[in-house]
């Protein structure tokens, strides 16, 4: 029966896969050895694994420095018996050991997201998101920009490649991390991703801000706004996590979202908290556009009076309220 | 001729020489006489026994009662389990001071002591011509009591609260003491400076109609009434006024709709590279009413902004134009104890036919004094994509009657030509 040694780094992902046919197998640092080790903690003739006649292996520890160990901090003293998937050490290198009857683990089949995913990481997404995150910056200078300062063009335009390479850090952090976990680094989907998720932002935004002037700066407008946010950024996480992880769907969801609410935080406090007594500016709404995008009617006088009635009715009522408080 | 022009002239260097000599002698001689009367107040904490307050006070004759300023008293009045009042009399006599009665729109205090005087403050009853000699005596800075003569100037003028100008130097601590003629008889009381030898006085009337006034069990509840009917007396006065609109771009707009609301205006029409012309309007009655070092009220406020793009896109026009509405601030001073947190209501509205304006209303209340609100207004007109019309006013210390009467008579006056 054929036997299977692993190579595994320090966290425990296999780096090397040998299949040998012989009932021994010498492991060590030396070059005549069947497994050549890298590690300087291992001995040139360290230790080698034997089949008896019933099939089971043993790891024999041939008077190593560092010792070599199964299951436990023994080190083994003579020889140890090894089961199938069972882990051992060669001072401090893992090695893991399988027959060739071990079961393997379910083909997984690809999946649509993933490989939606994969395809975004093409140049020409990217370009298309940078292009929708410049356009919303140029439109931001061309709406602000006073003409007497004209000249502070060329000077705000700076600002577009500075944003664009700035986002690449978190795409390149998740790549680092992908690394780290010796998975594949995907930079080019998450940075895709990253962009996708800072366009779809800016439009968000330029539709909130009509919606906001359109329902007159309620609280409706004010949550749909900051519930969107919250889901672009849950959405952003979930890619990323699902590139850069193989965690269960269920985690990435749960970790995307918790990430997305937290990174929103700020925005949800505003939204939920009272306002604080030692507040003394006012809020509202100062958002204005022409009058085109305006879609309702406006209040009569009769009708805004009566509108402000209430408004009196109901701050007469907050004064009773924190006076009762 | 040359002789009697001659005579003339000495004459005139003459008087001009003797009046302060006349005028140091009178003052010492009045000075010397009701000494005994003029008081020093103190505000002391009870807890430290340490001065929060001081001002000047003076002793009426009849009734036998001690006059001061409101604002110097007004920490006793609101915190009586925290605070006491003491007087201190030019001989060194000490003792304590009890509130009888208060007047917060003149800032009046009247307060029981069984302190007596060799000779105390009579009121004059006749008004005194102008130019008439006035001593101001009180307590400048914690220095000792001092007289300060001046001129009795008329009724101020363009002020809705009956106020004595006054010329002459009324300095800190000096607030409550008394303001007499030669003969020593009050003509008003020290409230307020404005720098520069003007000075303020609340006139001998105000004081005697509080003098009248039946005795009340409860100061809070009766200044919350003086609020009412002050505010009620002023905003009627507005309401009923013919309102005087005035041409302002492309729109007529009130102007000083009262002699009490004063108006100003500045542009930036000569900045001929800001690609947005601004002309603005400023209206406002400018004297509070003190109601504690915190918090004031009485003032309002109404101001106006013509911005007019020069060849901007309409999306443009109106990104400048929306920064224009989204600083807007309360007028009064009012701490968290005071008030509510501003509430404001955001409303698109069409106050005639075919003109639209996005207008914000906000909002508090007053936590003390039931029934009155602080409320900020702005509306900005969206019916032009090139020009628009802000209209904007605060008022301080209104009841909701007046407030909507007064929102209503606002917008209806601010109209597009």
């Amino acid at each position: 029966m054929a036997v299977i040694v692993e190579v595994l780094n320090k966290q425990k992902k296999v780096t090397e896969r040998h299949k040998f046919e012989q009932p021994e197998v010498t492991l060590g640092r030396a070059f005549d050895n069947d497994v050549i080790l890298f590690n300087k903690h291992v001995c040139p003739y360290h230790a080698k694994l034997q089949q008896d006649e019933e099939g089971q292996w043993w790891l024999e520890d041939l008077s190593s420095v560092n010792g070599s160990f199964v299951a436990g901090p023994k080190a083994v003293l003579a020889k140890e018996q090894l089961r199938s998937g069972e882990l051992c050490w060669l001072g401090e290198q893992a090695l893991r050991l399988y027959d060739d009857a071990h079961p393997v683990a379910a083909t997984l089949p690809f999946s649509l997201v993933g490989q939606k995913l994969q395809a975004m990481g093409h140049w020409f997404f990217i370009l298309l998101f940078a292009l929708v995150i410049a356009a919303d910056h140029i439109v931001e200078i061309w709406l602000t920009l006073p003409k007497q300062v004209e000249h502070l063009w060329p000077l705000r335009l700076t600002d577009i490649p500075k944003n664009l390479l700035m986002f690449c850090i978190w795409p390149a952090v998740l790549a680092l991390w992908s690394r780290f976990n010796q998975q594949e680094s995907h930079f080019l989907p998450q940075l895709s991703l990253t962009y996708a998720a800072l366009a779809c932002s800016a439009v968000w935004g330029a539709f909130c801000y009509w919606l906001g002037f359109n329902l007159d700066g309620s609280a409706v407008a004010q949550v749909i706004e900051v519930v969107g946010y919250s889901l672009i950024l849950g959405a952003l996480f979930s890619g990323n996590l699902w590139l850069a992880t193989h965690w269960p769907m269920r985690a990435q969801i749960a970790a995307a979202l918790s990430l997305a609410l937290l990174v929103n935080a700020g925005q949800w406090a505003a939204l939920v908290m009272p306002a604080s007594p030692f507040d003394r500016s006012l809020h509202y709404d100062s958002r204005l556009l022409p009058l085109p995008f305006y879609v309702k009617e406006g209040r009569t006088m009769q009708e805004y009076e009566q509108d402000l009635q209430q408004l009196f009715e109901q701050v007469e009522q907050q004064r009773l309220d924190t006076d009762q408080q | 001729m040359l002789q009697k022009t001659w005579t003339s002239l000495m004459l005139l260097v003459l008087c001009c020489c003797s009046a302060p000599a006349y005028s140091a002698a009178v003052a010492e001689k009045v000075f010397a006489d009701y000494a005994d009367a003029l008081l020093q107040i103190k505000v002391l904490e009870h807890a430290s026994g340490a001065k929060s307050a001081i001002g000047s006070g003076f002793l009426l004759a009849e009734p036998h009662l001690v006059v001061t300023n409101y604002h110097v008293v007004s920490e006793a009045v609101l915190f009586p389990q925290k605070y006491q009042l003491e007087f201190l009399a030019q001989n060194q006599q000490k003792g304590k001071l009890e509130i009888v009665a208060v007047d917060v729109v003149n800032d009046l205090a009247l307060l029981k002591t069984d302190y007596k005087a060799a000779k105390s403050f009579q009121l004059q009853q006749q008004t005194p011509v102008q130019g008439a000699e006035v001593y101001s005596l009180g307590n400048p800075h914690d220095l000792g009591l001092i007289v300060v003569p001046g001129t009795y100037n008329g009724l101020q003028k363009h002020s809705f609260y009956p106020r004595i100008h006054f010329t002459g130097a009324i300095n800190s601590g000096m607030s409550g003491g008394p303001a007499v003629n030669e003969t020593g008889e009050v003509i008003g009381v020290n409230v307020a400076s404005a720098g520069n030898d003007l000075g303020f006085l609340v006139p001998a009337i105000a004081l005697q109609k509080l003098l009248a006034k039946a005795p009340v069990a409860d100061l809070k509840q009766d200044i919350q009434q003086q609020l009412i009917t002050n505010q009620q007396a002023m905003f009627q006065q507005i309401l009923q006024a013919n309102w005087q609109l005035k041409s302002f771009g492309p729109a007529n707009v009130p102007d000083e709709i009262v002699p009490f609301i004063r108006c100003w205006g500045t542009s930036n029409v000569e900045k001929d590279k800001d690609d947005v012309k601004r002309v603005n309007a400023f209206c406002n009655q400018p004297e509070e009413i003190f109601l504690s070092s915190e918090f004031s009220t009485g003032r309002i406020e109404m101001q106006f902004e013509w911005i007019q793009a020069k060849d901007l896109h309409p999306l443009q026009f109106f990104r400048r134009y929306q920064q224009s509405i989204d600083q807007m601030n309360a007028d009064n001073r009012a701490g968290e104890e005071d008030v509510t947190a501003y509430s404001c209501q955001n409303q698109m509205i069409s106050p005639v036919e075919g003109l639209h304006a996005k207008a914000i209303f906000c909002l508090r209340a007053y936590r003390n004094y039931p029934q009155l609100f602080d409320v900020a207004y702005i509306s900005a007109s969206l019916d032009h994509q090139q020009q628009g019309v802000i209209s904007h006013f605060t008022l301080a210390g209104v009841d909701q009657k007046m407030a909507l009467e007064f929102s209503h008579k606002f917008i209806g006056a601010v109209v597009w030509q």
